[in-house]
Formats: C-alpha cells, sequence, structure tokens
C-alpha cells in the first residue's frame, strides 16, 4: 500500500498504549528490577519508556524466542503422539520499538518464508504489529546511516518533531492500528517526506557513502586474505554478538524430556561457537577466525546474495556488547576495500 | 520440492522393522509406516531422523526408491547415532523429509557410470547404484570401487558378494594397506587407497561420469588424481557432501559453505560447483 502519514500529539501516546492492551498484547520498552531497559509487557504507561534510547536485547525473540517446543510429544498406552505448537491466541503489538529492531523482521522473514515456510515463526509474525520511534540522534556504535535497509516493512513509525509524533503508515497492520484509534490520530497536511528527511539529517541517521552494501564485491575476493587470521583471532567465541543481534536467526534443535513426555524445543545457536559445525568427520571452521569470518560474510555476502540486502540493520549492538571490541563495521570497511587501514591503526596486512 | 506441509517440524513416525549388523559400528534400519505409506524419494536425498527424548540427526535414504521398505544405515558417532544403536525391532523414531536435491539420473543416462564409495559413503550411492542395476539398458558400462579401511567395515556385505557374481557390473573391493604393497592374508580384493587404483586402471574419461562419496579426504584425494592425472573435467564428477545439519530446511545456519545451502542447494553437487565455493571445506 502507498504510505499514509498521520498526526499523535505527545499528550495522547499514554491513552494509544492503554487503549491499545485491550485489543494487542502490547509489548514496550521497559526498566527491569536492575534499571536496565528491556523489551517486556508494561502493564502501565508509567512503566513505558517512551525514548528513542536502545536496550541491549533487540526485539527479535518475540517473533523467534530464544527457547520455544516445536513439537510435544507424548506416550499413551503404547502409542506416541506428537503435536505442533500452539499459535499465539492475542496480536501483539510492539510500542515504540526502536528502527533498527523493527526493520530486522523483515529481514529474518526472508529466510523464514523462503520455499519451506516455518510456521511457528510466520505465525507470530503475521500477528506482530510494529510501532516504530525512530531515534532522534544516533548513537553509540551505531551505524544504520551506512546501511541502505531503510523503513522498509515497518507497520508504523513514529517521528518526534517536537510538539507532536508524525505517524508514516506503511503495512495495511500500520492501518488497523491507526483505524482502531482513528480518534486520536489527526490527519497530516505538510509535506510529510520533507519532515522525515530533515528529522534525519538532524538525528544523524541520513544515509551517507560509501553504504556497507558496496562491501560486498571485495569481500567475494578476500575469503583467504591473510588479515583475517590477524584481526580476527581475538574472538573468543562468546556468542554475545549473535545473541544481541536483532538479524542473527541460527538455531539448534534440542529434546527435553524422556521417551514417554517430552518437548523438541529451538534454541538459539550461535556460529561462532567451536561446537556449531563440528562433525565427527571433519570441523570445517578449525579455527576461531574462521567462525567470525562465517559471521560477517553471512551478514555482508552470503545472505545478500540470496536474499537482497545486508543481515545486519546496523544497530551496533554486537560492537558495543563484545568482551574484545570486534567492530564489524570497520572489519567490514576493511575487508570490503572501503578503507585501506585495518582497525587498530597501522597496516600488517599483506 | 516446496513441500509445505502445515507444521514443518513436527514429523512423522516410522517403526523398527529390521535391524542389521554392518560393522562393529555401523547398523541398518528398516522402517515401516503404520500411519499411511512411507514417504516418497529420490536417490541422494537424504531426511531428519531421530528419536524423543534424544534429538534428531541426518541420515541419507540408503535403499532404492523403487522398492516397499525403506532403509537407513547409521554410523555410530555420537549421542544420536549411539541411541539408534540401541534400538530394537518395534521401537519408533521419527522422520521429517526427504529433503535436498537428488542426483541427476537423466542426464547420467546413455553414460559409462563409475561408482567410488568409501566406508559408510556406500550409503548413498546404494539406491542410485540399484537403480542403475534394475535399468541395466540405460547405460554402457557400470563399475564400482569400494574401499574401507578392515575387511570388517565393509558395508552392505551380503550385497557386495552378489555385486562380484554379475557380469554386468565391474567391482573392484580395496581395503586400506596397513603395511603398503603387502597383501592382507585371506583378503580377496585388493589392499591400496583408492588414487593409485585409479590411476593404474585409467578408466578413460570418455562418456564417463564418476559418483563418489566417503570421508571427506577420500573426496578430495579422488577428485585431485581424477583431474588432475586422468584429464577429467570437473562437471563428470558428482558427490554428496556432509556437514553439520540440524533442520534440513535452510532455516537454521548450520550448513552453508559461502550462500550455498548444503540442505537445500545440495547434497549432491557436482565437482564444477564445489571448486567455485568459498575454500570452507
Ligand atoms: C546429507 C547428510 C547425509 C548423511 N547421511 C548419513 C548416513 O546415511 N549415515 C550416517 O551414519 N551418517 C550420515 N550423516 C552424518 C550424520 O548426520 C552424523 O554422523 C550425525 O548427525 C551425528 O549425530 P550424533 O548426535 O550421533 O553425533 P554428535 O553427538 O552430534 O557428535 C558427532 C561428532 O561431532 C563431534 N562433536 C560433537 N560435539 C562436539 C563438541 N562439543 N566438540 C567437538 N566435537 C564435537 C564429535 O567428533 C562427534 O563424534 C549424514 C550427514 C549429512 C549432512
Ligand atoms: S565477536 Fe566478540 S561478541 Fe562475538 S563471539 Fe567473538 S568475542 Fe564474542
Ligand atoms: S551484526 Fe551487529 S550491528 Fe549488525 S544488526 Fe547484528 S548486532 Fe547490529
Ligand atoms: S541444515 Fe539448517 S540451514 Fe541447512
Amino acid at each position: 500500500m502507498a504510505a499514509e502519514y498521520y498526526r499523535l500529539s505527545k499528550d495522547k501516546v499514554a491513552e494509544l498504549f492503554e487503549r491499545a492492551r485491550a485489543d494487542y498484547d502490547v509489548v514496550a520498552k521497559t526498566r527491569d528490577a536492575n534499571g536496565n531497559l528491556v523489551y517486556g509487557r508494561p502493564v502501565s504507561f508509567d512503566d513505558v519508556a517512551f525514548v528513542d534510547e536502545q536496550p541491549p536485547m533487540s526485539a527479535k525473540a518475540f517473533a523467534l524466542p530464544q527457547t520455544e517446543a516445536l513439537v510435544r510429544y507424548e506416550r499413551e498406552n503404547d502409542k506416541i503422539r506428537a503435536e505442533g505448537p500452539e499459535a499465539p491466541t492475542r496480536d501483539i503489538l510492539i510500542f515504540g520499538v526502536n528502527m533498527c529492531d523493527a526493520t530486522a523482521f523483515d529481514i529474518i522473514d526472508r529466510v523464514f518464508r523462503w520455499d519451506y515456510l516455518d510456521d511457528p515463526y510466520l505465525g507470530r509474525r503475521a500477528q506482530t504489529t510494529q510501532f516504530a520511534l525512530a531515534c532522534a540522534s544516533i548513537q553509540q556504535d551505531c551505524f544504520c546511516d551506512r546501511i541502505s535497509y531503510d523503513e522498509d516493512g515497518v507497520d508504523a513509525v513514529a517521528y518526534d518533531l517536537e510538539g507532536s509524533y508524525l505517524i508514516k503508515v506503511q503495512t495495511e497492520k500500520g492501518r488497523t492500528l491507526v483505524e482502531r484509534y482513528k480518534d486520536l490520530f489527526a490527519t497530516e497536511d505538510g509535506d510529510a517526506e520533507s519532515s522525515i528527511k530533515a528529522f534525519k539529517e538532524k538525528a544523524g541517521t541520513a544515509k551517507k557513502e560509501p553504504m556497507l552494501e558496496s562491501a560486498k564485491p571485495a569481500l567475494e575476493k578476500a575469503f583467504e586474505h591473510a588479515d583475517w587470521e590477524i584481526l580476527a583471532s581475538t574472538c573468543i567465541g562468546c556468542g554475545v554478538c549473535t545473541y544481541v543481534c536483532p538479524t542473527c536467526h541460527c538455531f539448534d534443535i534440542q529434546d527435553e524430556g524422556g521417551s514417554s513426555r517430552g518437548r523438541r524445543l529451538r534454541v538459539w545457536d550461535h556460529c561462532t561457537g567451536r561446537t556449531f559445525t563440528a562433525m565427527a568427520a571433519e570441523q570445517p571452521r578449525d579455527r576461531q577466525y574462521k567462525r567470525y569470518r562465517q559471521r560477517l560474510l553471512h551478514k555482508f555476502w552470503y545472505y545478500p546474495e540470496r536474499f537482497g540486502p545486508l543481515l545486519c540493520t546496523g544497530c551496533g549492538r554486537c560492537i558495543t556488547h563484545c568482551p574484545v571490541k570486534i567492530n564489524i563495521r570497520e572489519l567490514v570497511e576493511y575487508f570490503g576495500g572501503l578503507k585501506d587501514t585495518p582497525p587498530g591503526g597501522a597496516r600488517h596486512g599483506k | 520440492m516446496g513441500n509445505n506441509s502445515e507444521r514443518l517440524y513436527v514429523p512423522r513416525l516410522a517403526r523398527v522393522a529390521a535391524v542389521v549388523d554392518e560393522t562393529p559400528t555401523i547398523k541398518t534400519f528398516r522402517l515401516a509406516f503404520d500411519d499411511g505409506p512411507r514417504p516418497d524419494f529420490k536417490c541422494g536425498q537424504f531426511g531428519e531422523f531421530g528419536i524423543f527424548g534424544v534429538g534428531e540427526a541426518t541420515f541419507c535414504f540408503a535403499s532404492p526408491p523403487d522398492r516397499e521398505y525403506l532403509e537407513i544405515t547409521v554410523k555410530n558417532v555420537g549421542k544420536v547415532t549411539r541411541a539408534f544403536h540401541n534400538l530394537n525391532e518395534g521401537d519408533v523414531i521419527t522422520l521429517r523429509g526427504p529433503y535436498g536435491n537428488w542426483f541427476p539420473y537423466d542426464d547420467l543416462k546413455g553414460k559409462k557410470l563409475l561408482f567410488i564409495g568409501g566406508g559408510i559413503g556406500q550409503a548413498p550411492l546404494r539406491g542410485l547404484l540399484w537403480t542403475c542395476l534394475e535399468n541395466r539398458g540405460d547405460f554402457e558400462q557400470l563399475d564400482l570401487i569400494y574401499a574401507a579401511r578392515e575387511e570388517c567395515e565393509l558395508v552392505y556385505e551380503r550385497e557386495l558378494v552378489e555385486f562380484e557374481g554379475r557380469d554386468d557390473l565391474a567391482v573392484t573391493l580395496a581395503l586400506d594397506p596397513v603395511c603398503p604393497g603387502e597383501p592382507i592374508p585371506g583378503w580377496r580384493g585388493r589392499t591400496s587407497f583408492v588414487p593409485p587404483i585409479l590411476e593404474e586402471e585409467r578408466p578413460s574419461p570418455e562418456d564417463r561420469v564418476v559418483i563418489t562419496c566417503g570421508p571427506p579426504i577420500m573426496i578430495k584425494l579422488v577428485a585431485k588424481s581424477l583431474l588432475e592425472k586422468l584429464d577429467y573435467a570437473p562437471g563428470q564428477i558428482w558427490t554428496t557432501l556432509e556437514m553439520k545439519m540440524k533442520c534440513g530446511l535452510g532455516k537454521c545456519g548450520r550448513c552453508n559453505i559461502g550462500s550455498v545451502y548444503v540442505c537445500k542447494d545440495g547434497p549432491v553437487f557436482n565437482y564444477e560447483q564445489i571448486l567455485s565455493f568459498p575454500k570452507e571445506f
């Protein structure tokens, strides 16, 4: 559908949240007991952090939970019964989701609906509406300004234009949200796209050359580059980068329970770990730098080759939270031929 | 492909109808289906087989697609395969699939086929070899070289004896040499790795296609020998690749080599494709 534009005055946000709770299972940013920002299920708007600050964990768990039952099985009088997961009973609204998390859903969707339809994931996605809040200033380690993917696929986006929010609606699900609480929204008469452009310029999120998509041709030639070993060997394979990442979606399948009753689970897994590809006869990624290389190239070469966009929204979390300060943007720029000097300064390649 | 059953991860259940001890570490399981016809598959495809409470593992369909029964052959190497080895007749296993691509049977017609199997690598070749034998008129010549580390490691021994008695299939059996050149007492076949056999017999590349599966090192050395010493083109070699798999569906992100998903684009590959992959395997 063609985009539609509305205004939401700031003093109506609380009411929108409260009324939406009648129709949706509403997820929003909130502070946990330790004061950390998390996506959770606050029951009152007083506990909602309707701010652009980025929480350490992304919102992906609402479409791809860290653990979920794919199959439940039970033995009854010598017969085994196996059943699929139950679909969520209520629609989910992610209220005030960061743009880097909102766009990630559309990116992961492409994998889960590629040929075989992943019913547990797609079932939840069909019931999820994103109401995003665009960042008013680009944050620590973020580089969404260097990635072409923008508002694509996000149901509705709120831009903070001082006195009120400009709301851009892009999908039927976004339109349903506005329709349901129509009295809270005003129509927008101004040149909305110009306002959005000015907002992004000021926020520092407007796109800047060279975009990281342009690294791919050089990355394709850099698989055997000698500097991978020097620059990626510090990775300790902890997997933090993949757990905080909104686009990482690799998983394991494990059984929990006994032979007569239990669940077959999908659990998040990470390619930077030693056992990810270990087989009896061979371990193709037998060194840590090869495992890190897989993560980077999956995002900036393999995935784009098959699915189009990058497997990265530039949220910067993997940079912020890496215990050894590996910087994926700088490594993409270096191996992708956008910068001559490797991260850390002096040129030590061959 | 595109088998979009509504519940992608919910397996079918199958019953173990018979167990054959192939070697000290390998067993073949014949499976029966009480809830309908057995799944249809093509030579080269695989499935995700499991035991509730233990987990799933990837095995190829090891029987010919036109037989009534379905068989898998399992080598005991870890958690799930160990549990398979403890199965008895009547026990229930889970199955998803068939997944992946298959050998291009129609393109192979009219050619001379040379099968080269190593150890359990004979399992994915077995269905195709039987299919070729049953349609023997489709092929000008059929050869099989089958190698194992020791005599007790030969899989499908009873079939090998039958193969050796046929006059429409030339069979060479080989065991790894303990001391190179020295015969193993009582062994009816050769004592050699596969590449020296190829370099000695020199099967000409003319109209011939090689189909091979075995330990990764064997595949690499066989291909090297065919390409460098016997003038084969990479396109004349087909193999099936083993990468660690979990979903078999192109979702879990585990089996890729570059942008290729072995579970979706493979497991059957032409060596020309393999040479274009990033040097990861
Ligand atoms: C397309 C395809 C077809 C296949 N067909 C067959 C077939 O027909 N028959 C057959 O027998 N096999 C086949 N395989 C191989 C089979 O899938 C594996 O052997 C099986 O999945 C092993 O499962 P497991 O749970 O028993 O082993 P696991 O417990 O997962 O262990 C397997 C091996 O991985 C290594 N490993 C596991 N965990 C670790 C760790 N934490 N650290 C280091 N190393 C570790 C160990 O060396 C171990 O021996 C096929 C594989 C593919 C991809
Ligand atoms: S890159 Fe950093 S966060 Fe990621 S696995 Fe390596 S050490 Fe951990
Ligand atoms: S790869 Fe890093 S920067 Fe990109 S989306 Fe994932 S966590 Fe964010
Ligand atoms: S096995 Fe899961 S993607 Fe190939």
